[in-house]
């Protein structure tokens, strides 16, 4: 008999790091891998361990002895069989819960003829494709609205590209939230923090006076010296400092200590940061209709709370202080209850417009609300460039150009990268694939180094000869450790897409197996 | 083609050759070690040993993909040796289900290795390692992931930092009466639950790290009571059983102790009461009726995720309780000194810890936890997943070329972080802390037959012998540890005549020797190596 193998137990480790909601996120991912490379072969490995929906390979290529050499789940036996078939066969039994399909077609071919094909996936992994194929794949994604990442490696090096045509951040596990509220009190808090006389406590409960309360009188005593403002200055904040010393009895009080360390993220503003007040006044905002995402009928609510408030919902959570155990829980009940009148208005505001869509309320879990109001800082949206864009519109030159003159950059196989597919373009072959001809090749390669550079008008000689040497001797080759750390990079980024949680890369990495560096680019 | 020429073409023939002919040694293999592995037998190298004392368990297999669940229950380092070889039979691993600080470990055998590299998830295991790489200056690749992030670096005696270079943060601990009387917080229970009240039930009650139970002036009284406390209760252990040891134990646990501490009335004064539950109340919760599931097998997260009322913690007590208490005794027909340790993936177990501690949280009006929580404070669980392993061990593969290069030090520390806009940060590796205790002791292997050498050979022969006859030539007051155990002092001469073997030093054992010339201290780690 098959034991009943029990899902939460398997993911036990991954569930507390994305929770219920990540995890259902990557159960309906449908993925699809364009070219069963050593580095595609690994990132979907990465993906398929932790429990993706579906994954579809499409290659028409036959397993060659270097890809028995680099890539782990080949075996020579499988020499000249489909490459499709033979990856898909080992990587499904990886997890029994993941569906598994290939095809063994060339992918340029389902690009240029039938781009219908990939609406049903929502992740692309495009392997060591063509600049031309991948700017046609991207407009595909752009439609269907697709997570595109393509990637490449050649020998010691790897680059990886995202696109997403709009990506939201819902929970990027901010590591330390504070939000006091201290400079725009609300009443339960000034009912509470007023309720303490700090000359009439013992020393125990003298010691024992959470920080805020301390703050709290601290500031009102500030306040009065300076028409209510709160301090704003460094030598203001010394002087609440002061006051705060004032009122310590001795050096010992940890509370107060917290007090001090807490000063300036206290005084600190209580406002609307800049990429939500920019999400505010999006289109997608203001104008909720039928098609509306989820997302952006919150993001619209809070918007709503903002303009009669501003400020965004409290979150309810305060860090661990230095307190008797009392009047911790009874503070953290003041701003639990902040949070929960909070939650109550947004909620209102979110079924008032889910009755004008005509959607039901339960379409919107209180869960889900919840968590954008505990992230409320920290939402985000990022609209990835098309590829189209880097490379022909609007390419990023400024930043390219820049980023050249800083010494060990990384920018400079950006470039080559490209150089390889321009060269690819010319002489449909890669540079250094035949060891008899390195010398020519590279000689070549420095012709499409130049028409790269002139593209961006860009100095050819801030490429090095070295590193077009390195290109010429790798010969577009994969070596498996590169090739992995590459896959396993694109793994991680695809995560943290498909969970719409944690800050993923905008929107190009390279990888430098010379020196193991990697740097991030927005191209 | 040549299947690796793709490799040989990139790294050039003379590193190449050099990766074909290194010996490695890769401790520990599950998250990380299962990556690194294949890494190794992919990147070239033709000799490794891998070493881990673990069993497969269902919660490695969304990372480990060596391992699948027909393995579980199997040594770790024998499958994943067994699956490399599967789709790479032209390597030679050689697999040991072993602990790494057994004395056959020695450290002839880590000077037989050119590179170890630690795939560990443990600070004591990594302490002995780096210690052993240190006495036998091999190079150490050490390494660690949790969740996102993840981290890498090269450790070489007299090059770079060791392991202990910097202090490394202590685990948390309790003090005993925060556990054991007056607990305010969910921790505290857990604690209690799994550290005092499993561990005293069905454990060895000695082993208990996170329960700081130092007598101070002010506690040595209270400590006294709960010895007593403690007795009581495995005093009831004579009723195992039998059907009212379920409940004997319940009424000694939440009522009788509780009450005990509410006659201690200055701890009241400014905490609020605990509240007793007594039998009356456990009847009648057993009397609801709750679905019990214990295939180890309940796929439903609910549960997992579900705040119980104090009625379902109490059936699913007694539902745990006996089924431990059978498993107790079955084990105790075998052998009398049987017991169990707790076990976070064990759902008997994990379930009766997470009951417990939330009927405790009722009793002090504490936060209750789901069960998903409390394993992940009570298991100490760090969030893992395949793709940060897999970068940090194509880090360690990058160190290894370089270090067979000979470039160690073109190698860097390297963490990896939540930052994608950083998603590596490289440092250049530290010199070593000159007050190190650890990398700034000297290291020798001392080779004898055991059976012979005695401790006076040692000090006359070795250690105040000059250098021109081999010698280390201290002068000075000289004390000989094993471990904590004095073999040997000024003031301790009686052993002097004992062959090693008599007292127990052992091939692989290492002898401390301090030296006190009055203007400095020596510290010499002495490695024995029997040679019969």
């Amino acid at each position: 008999m098959k034991p009943e193998i029990n899902k939460s137990m398997i993911y036990d480790r991954q569930l507390r790091l994305w929770g219920d909601q990540g995890q259902n996120s990557l159960e309906t991912a449908n993925i699809c891998l364009l070219n069963a490379t050593v580095s595609g072969t690994e990132s979907l490995k990465n993906l398929i361990l932790p429990g993706i929906g579906k994954f579809t390979i499409v290659d028409d290529k036959k397993v060659t002895g270097s890809d028995v050499g680099s890539n782990f789940f080949l075996t020579i036996d499988q020499i000249g069989q489909s490459r499709a078939k033979c990856v898909t066969e080992l990587l499904k039994n990886l997890n029994e819960f993941v569906e598994a399909d290939y095809l063994e077609k060339d992918p340029v071919f389902l690009i240029n003829e039938n781009d219908k094909f990939f609406s049903q996936f929502n992740v692309i992994i495009a392997s060591n494709m063509q600049e031309k194929e991948l700017i046609k794949l991207n407009k595909i994604c752009s439609n269907e609205n697709i997570i595109l990442v393509s990637l490449k490696t050649n020998g010691l090096f790897g680059i990886l590209r995202s696109y997403v045509p709009e990506h939201t951040i819902i929970d990027a596990h901010p590591e330390n939230v504070t939000d006091y509220r201290l400079d725009r009190p609300f009443q339960g808090l000034i009912d509470y923090c007023k309720s303490f006389d700090f000359s009439e406590m013992t020393i125990v409960e003298h010691s024992h006076m959470p920080f805020i309360v301390i703050l709290y009188q601290c500031l009102e005593e500030f306040k009065s010296k300076h028409d209510g403002k709160m301090p704003s200055s460094y030598s203001e904040r010394n002087e609440l400092k002061e006051i705060i010393k004032s009122l310590r009895l001795n050096n010992d009080e940890e509370n107060f200590d917290e007090a001090e360390k807490s000063i300036f993220k206290a005084c600190k503003p209580t406002i609307i940061p800049s990429q939500l007040k920019e999400m505010f006044c999006d289109i997608k905002c203001s104008n909720i209709n039928e098609n509306s995402s989820n997302f952006w009928i919150i993001i619209n609510a809070f918007a709503d709370f903002a303009e009669r408030h501003n400020c965004l919902p409290h979150s309810g959570i305060i860090p661990d202080m230095k307190s008797d155990t009392e009047k911790y829980v009874e503070l953290q009940n003041i701003y639990r209850k902040k949070f929960q009148e909070d939650f109550y208005e947004i909620r209102q505001k979110v079924n008032t417009t889910l009755a004008q869509i005509n959607r039901p309320i339960e379409s919107i879990k209180d869960e889900q609300i919840i968590t954008m109001i505990k992230n409320g800082s920290d939402l985000r949206i990022i609209r990835y460039r098309t590829l189209e864009d880097e490379f022909i519109n609007q390419p990023n030159v400024s930043l390219i150009a820049q980023s050249l003159n800083e010494e060990f950059n990384n920018m400079v196989y950006y470039l080559l990268f490209r150089a390889v597919d321009h060269f690819y373009e010319t002489h449909y072959r890669y540079p250094g694939v035949d060891n008899d001809s390195l010398d020519n090749d590279l000689e070549l390669l420095k012709k499409s180094v130049e028409v790269i550079t002139s593209q961006y008008s860009i100095d050819y000689s801030l490429i090095p000869e070295e590193a077009m040497q390195e290109i010429v001797r790798a010969g577009m080759s994969e070596i498996h450790t590169v090739s992995s750390l590459v896959g396993a990079l694109v793994s991680q980024e695809i995560l943290k897409l498909v969970t719409c949680q944690y800050t993923p890369m905008n929107n190009t990495c390279i990888f430098n197996g010379i020196q193991t560096t990697t740097t991030s680019y927005d191209l | 083609m040549e299947r690796l020429s793709n490799l040989k073409q990139v790294l050039g023939k003379k590193l190449f050759d050099k990766v074909e002919n290194s010996r490695i040694l890769m401790v520990g293999s599950g998250g990380i070690g299962c990556e690194l592995l294949k890494n190794l037998v992919m990147g070239g190298f033709k000799n490794i040993e891998i070493i881990d004392l673990d069993t497969i368990d269902l919660s490695n297999l969304n990372r480990q993909f060596l391992f699948q669940k027909q393995h579980i229950g199997k040594s770790k380092s024998k499958v994943a040796r067994q699956s490399a070889l599967e789709f790479n039979p032209n390597v030679n691993i050689i697999a040991h289900h072993d602990n790494i600080k057994d004395p056959q470990f020695n450290i002839k055998w880590f000077k037989s290795f050119d590179i170890v590299m630690n795939a560990l998830d443990n600070l004591d295991a990594r302490r002995h390692v780096n210690t052993m790489c240190l006495a036998a200056n091999v190079p150490l690749i050490e390494s660690g992931t949790s969740g996102y992030t993840g981290q890498s670096t090269v450790i070489k005696k007299n090059v770079t930092e060791c392991y202990e270079c910097q202090p490394k943060p202590t685990p948390k601990t309790f003090p005993i009466c925060t556990i054991r009387s007056t607990p305010n917080t969910p921790i505290h229970c857990i604690v209690w639950a799994k550290n005092y009240l499993f561990a005293e039930l069905f454990g060895k009650s000695e082993d208990n790290n996170e329960i700081n139970d130092e007598v101070t002036e002010e506690n040595n009284t209270e400590i006294e009571n709960l010895k007593k406390e403690s007795q009581a209760l495995k005093e009831l252990f004579k009723l195992a059983g039998k059907p009212e040891y379920s409940e004997k134990v319940f009424e000694k646990i939440f009522n009788l102790d509780i009450l005990r501490l509410l006659r201690m009335e200055n701890l009241w004064k400014t905490r609020t009461k605990p509240k007793p539950i007594d039998n009356e109340q456990y009847k009648k919760a057993l009397e609801i009726n709750m679905e019990m599931d214990n295939n180890n097998n309940d796929s439903k997260t609910k549960d997992n995720q579900k705040i119980y009322t104090l009625e379902e913690n109490i059936n699913i007590f007694k539902n745990c309780f006996e089924i431990l208490v059978q498993r107790q005794l079955k084990g105790k027909e075998v052998d009398p000194d049987f017991s169990m340790s707790f076990e976070k993936d064990d759902d008997v177990i994990m379930k009766f810890v997470a009951a417990t501690a939330n009927i405790r949280a009722h009793i002090f009006h504490i936060e209750q936890l789901n069960r998903f929580k409390i394993k992940e404070i009570a298991g100490n669980i760090i969030p893992s997943i395949a793709t940060t392993n897999a970068i940090i061990s194509g880090v360690i593969i990058m160190d290894a070329y370089k270090i067979l290069n000979n470039q160690l030090e073109d190698c860097n520390t390297i963490f990896l972080t939540r930052d994608s806009s950083n998603v590596f940060v490289n440092e250049f590796l530290s010199k070593p802390n000159p007050r190190c205790a650890v990398c700034r002791k000297s290291y020798f292997v001392l080779t004898v037959n055991i059976e012979k050498f005695t401790l006076n050979d040692l000090l006359n022969k070795v250690l105040m012998s000059p250098k021109d006859k081999n010698g280390l030539a201290l002068n000075g007051d000289i004390t000989i540890c094993e471990d904590q155990r004095i073999l040997y002092d000024f003031d301790f001469d009686d052993k002097l005549n004992d062959t090693f073997s008599k007292v127990k030093i052992e091939d692989g054992k290492c002898l401390n020797v301090t030296c006190d010339d009055d203007d400095k201290m020596y510290n010499v780690m002495i490695y024995v190596i029997n040679n019969r």
